[in-house]
């Protein structure tokens, strides 16, 4: 779920971060980033990224499952995520059979900032679930419902 | 800006923006579908995520602090009716039926540092929304 700020040109990017191209054609939203990234191969996302030393690390009661095996490579990493489509399988998960949904959603909401502002703001969303039958990390079969954020 | 996803685990190369839902709803995991009618839903409440901020940063951590603690609700609708059949045909090893569906939803979120938003159900629009069933991996065939 991403919430932007708005302006006379629509949805509004960090600066610096992206071309000014890639800004014009395809703002921000998340499928738009992820997607359009990916296929214009080259795009700098700039330089002098800092890397944290790890992860963060979270804990869940559900047994894990394994990511999808397909990637998507975004300035050289592959992250395992598809984008969704017509005849392409959403799920962000592998060894799974089941049921899955995608919504992409876009609208508009009111914010209110820690010193008491309070702004309409854009969102976009990108939200997924898959819910059924999965391999996880322990090797058995399980039972599960998943949300892709 | 704020963005809001559970993180990458372990990062970069693990599970991607996915969080079960089992446990932070109802005992049908928070969704429920009638794919005969084209409809489903899907809810979660005080679901734990995390504030990236911006999709890059989400995607290459660059910002100090990387992010913060937050939470976001939402009610997902998919209304029907299922239209647009296919067949799933990517990525490789994947198989199923999908069908697009009109979807609506309403949310908010507040992280850690006292940032807080609301959507308006009444000014969403639904640029894609599909159901359907898939089979990867050792269950595919």
């Amino acid at each position: 779920m991403q919430i932007f700020d708005t302006d006379s040109n629509g949805w509004q990017v960090p600066p610096g971060l992206l071309s000014s191209s890639h800004r014009a054609r395809h703002g921000l939203s998340r499928r738009a980033f992820v997607g359009g990234a990916a296929a214009a191969a080259g795009v700098s996302l700039g330089g002098g990224l800092l890397w944290p030393a790890a992860g963060l690390a979270e804990t869940h009661s559900t047994p894990a499952p394994r990511p999808t095996t397909a990637t998507t490579t975004i300035n050289g990493v592959d992250f395992h995520f598809t984008s969704f489509g017509p005849g392409v399988d959403p799920s962000s998960i592998t060894d799974f059979k089941g049921l899955v949904g995608v919504a992409d959603v876009r609208g508009h909401g009111i914010a209110r900032h820690p010193d008491g502002r309070v702004e309409k703001l854009l969102f976009d969303t990108d939200m997924r679930f898959m819910k059924g039958a999965y391999v996880g990390r322990d090797g058995a079969v399980h039972r599960g419902t998943f949300g892709f954020v | 800006m704020h963005d809001f996803d559970p993180g990458i685990h372990p990062y970069p190369g693990g599970l991607f923006w996915t969080v079960p839902l089992g446990s932070h709803s109802q005992g049908d995991g928070g969704v429920r579908v009638d794919l005969a009618e084209g409809k489903a839903r899907m809810r979660a409440e005080g679901l734990h995520v995390r504030d990236f901020f911006n999709i890059p940063n989400a995607l290459f951590r660059f910002q100090k602090p990387v992010s913060v603690r937050a939470t976001i609700s939402f009610d997902i609708r998919w209304l029907g009716p299922a239209t647009a059949r296919s067949a799933v045909t990517s990525p490789p090893g994947s198989s199923g039926r999908l069908f697009t569906s009109p979807v609506t939803m309403t949310w908010r979120a507040r992280n850690a540092r006292g940032f807080s938003f609301k959507s308006n159900p009444s000014g969403t629009t639904s640029f894609f929304g599909q159901l359907g069933h898939v089979r990867n991996g050792i269950f595919a065939r």
